[in-house]
């Protein structure tokens, strides 16, 4: 029984501190279902020469993986030891580990209808399994202004990508990235963290120059949640499955330009 | 509109009156007297009839530990048109950069018997804002492929009638004093770097406590400036980078609209834009500290765009903060401690900068 659920899980490896799905179902899976889009990363193996369209794996965001590691959808696998672990078997008991290997390329071609694709896809899946690392590998960022500000919005259902072009931490698509332009360059802050009134001038000004609003926002500490009922307006407190966000306040900096 | 001849509107860099020396010839004792006459006599008598002194008051908020300088403001109408049009320091506490309230609601009050000569900036922006916004209807008629260009041009002009303000407004009648004139609310604001560097470096400020009346000297002043008297004190950090670029010539503004510390513009504002963005950066000696204040990748991103999106360059100033400042130094002693080093930062896109 736990082994079917594992099975349903979406494997995330990690590599040397990123994250990456290397399987194109799960990659659907969390397009589709859960509005993650990551970022494509890998070289396309037919036009090596080149660095504007890309294809698998699919790197996510620290964030992007300790939610969906916190919501139960993905585990996390250690890719290094997992490869270490190949070899270990391969050693010991060759045999077995072929016919392992045999099998899950069959389960899969089974899935697939061509074989050229199979072969991509196959013959990590069930023996990296062994190698999940425990949710404590991602939990310790749970605690990060950009985390708080990543699940509040990903909760309001927006797809997040990176903001880094736009000096900022993320940016939030009302939809799928590929259909609409981003409305937020966001960056999340801790509660009574201070920042300067330059980067509020910059950053606004950066915003609305390319028709975006720059949004600040940070988790209320539990003493004060009471503080900021006024500001919040009243139907997102009825709004069902997202207690976690009425403790979160964000505000929205546009350059008016007046004068 | 006419254009404006700027070289005679203004024709110093600085607020000072320079009188450049006779040609000296060695051999010829006339040449020389004259010379000494001029190096010696001149600035003597200057010093106590013509040279130029401004005035400025200096507003100070306290609570109940120690005072603060909340603001020091020109409020003299020449004084203010002197240190704007010289050296172009300050703002207009109603306007956008110069002081031009005065003029623009006179220019209100008196809209239809055009008495008044002159141009603000807030209009010429006011004038670009409308033609570009008909420019863009007009150009959105012709993509729609209703019209070509040019008929879509003349259609816009004729549709859109020149819109006439709302020019009186209830307070209107306050404005103006019992001779009819409009009355003098405008201030000229100072940054407390220009306060000081007016007041120490050109001597040529007179500031006044708001509330006592008394003359602030510029040892006091400091003292107001930077009550901590810590080395990397915010107010010295910046002083020593506006010093330095006065030094070298530069008009430098207050860059907060554009996110940065200061602007650098050649000449001042109404020649050109500015060139280049200022952000002013405290380096320790200790590494730990600078690893404090230490800013992230995406900052270095951010401020880049908004900088590169107004043609400018961003210049990270970096000044050496000394290990311990002594309160009685004097202010050349304390000035000579500080070193500058710049950086330019430019984004580079491998693509777009090959030809």
């Amino acid at each position: 029984m736990v082994e079917d659920d594992a099975a349903d899980l979406i494997c995330i490896s990690v590599i040397d501190g990123e994250y990456f799905v290397f399987d194109i179902d799960a990659v659907k899976r969390l397009r589709n279902d859960h509005h993650i889009a990551g970022i494509l990363v890998g070289t396309l193996p037919q036009v090596p020469q080149q660095s504007v369209f890309l294809g698998l794996p699919v790197q996510l965001m620290p964030e992007e993986a300790a939610l969906l590691v916190q919501q139960g959808v993905a585990r996390i696998i250690d890719e290094a030891l997992s490869h270490g672990n190949i070899l270990a078997v391969d050693e010991n008991n060759i045999d077995e580990a072929a016919a392992k290997l045999k099998i899950n390329e069959l389960e899969s071609t089974e899935s697939e209808s061509q074989g050229a694709l199979a072969s991509y896809t196959t013959p990590t899946v069930s023996i990296t399994h062994k190698c999940a690392l425990p949710e404590s590998s991602v939990s310790a960022i749970y605690d990060t202004p950009r985390f708080h500000i990543y699940k509040y919005l990903y909760q309001k259902g927006y797809f997040i990508s990176p903001g880094l072009r736009f000096g900022s931490q993320f940016l939030a698509y009302p939809g799928d990235p590929l259909r609409y332009h981003s409305h937020y360059l966001v960056r999340g802050v801790g509660y009574d963290e201070e920042f300067s009134l330059l980067e509020l001038v910059g950053s606004g000004r950066l915003g609305t120059g390319v028709k975006k609003a720059w949004m600040v926002g940070a988790r209320l500490p539990n003493d004060c949640q009471d503080k900021f009922a006024v500001l919040r307006p009243s139907q997102t407190k009825d709004s069902e499955g997202s207690e976690s966000n009425d403790n979160f306040v964000s505000f929205c900096i546009e350059w008016a330009g007046f004068g | 509109m006419k254009k404006r001849n700027l070289n005679a509107i203004y024709t110093a860099p600085l607020p000072v009156e320079v009188v450049p020396l006779p040609p000296l010839v060695p051999h010829n004792p006339l040449s020389v007297a004259y010379y000494v006459y001029q190096l010696v006599f001149v600035p003597f008598l200057w010093g106590f009839k013509r040279r130029r002194r401004f005035t400025a008051y200096l507003e100070l908020y306290t609570d109940s530990v120690s005072s603060y300088v909340s603001s020091i403001a020109v409020d003299s109408y020449e004084d203010m048109q002197g240190l704007w049009k010289a050296g172009f320091f300050g703002k207009g506490t109603q306007s956008r950069s110069d002081p031009t309230w005065e003029l623009r609601t006179a220019k209100r009050l008196q809209e239809a018997s055009g008495e008044v000569e002159g141009v603000a900036p807030e209009e010429v922006t006011a004038r670009r804002r409308a033609a570009r916004k008909k420019f863009k209807n007009a150009r959105a008629l012709a993509e729609q492929g209703i019209v070509g260009n040019d008929t879509a041009m003349e259609k816009v002009e004729t549709c859109e009638e020149p819109r006439r303000q709302e020019l009186a407004r209830p307070e209107d009648s306050q404005l103006r004093d019992s001779e009819g004139k409009v009355r003098r609310l405008e201030k000229l604001q100072l940054t407390f770097q220009e306060a000081f560097f007016l007041a120490y470096a050109l001597d040529i400020i007179d500031i006044y406590d708001d509330r006592t009346g008394d003359l602030v000297t510029v040892p006091y002043l400091l003292g107001l400036l930077m009550p901590d008297w810590s080395p990397d004190n915010s107010f010295i950090i910046n002083y020593v980078a506006y010093h330095h670029y006065r030094s070298h010539g530069w008009c430098i503004r207050n860059g907060v609209k554009f996110g940065v510390d200061y602007l650098l513009y050649r000449r001042g504002p109404p020649f050109s834009h500015a060139e280049f963005g200022v952000i002013v950066v405290p380096l320790y000696s200790d590494e730990s500290k600078n690893q404090l204040i230490r800013k992230d990748w995406s900052w270095s991103f951010g401020v880049n765009r908004v900088v590169g999106g107004v043609k400018k360059i961003l210049v990270l100033c970096y000044v050496e903060v000394p290990d311990c400042i002594d309160k009685w130094h004097t202010v050349e002693e304390l000035l000579k401690k500080y070193k500058v080093r710049e950086l330019v930062l430019r984004r580079w896109i491998p693509s777009r900068n090959r030809d």
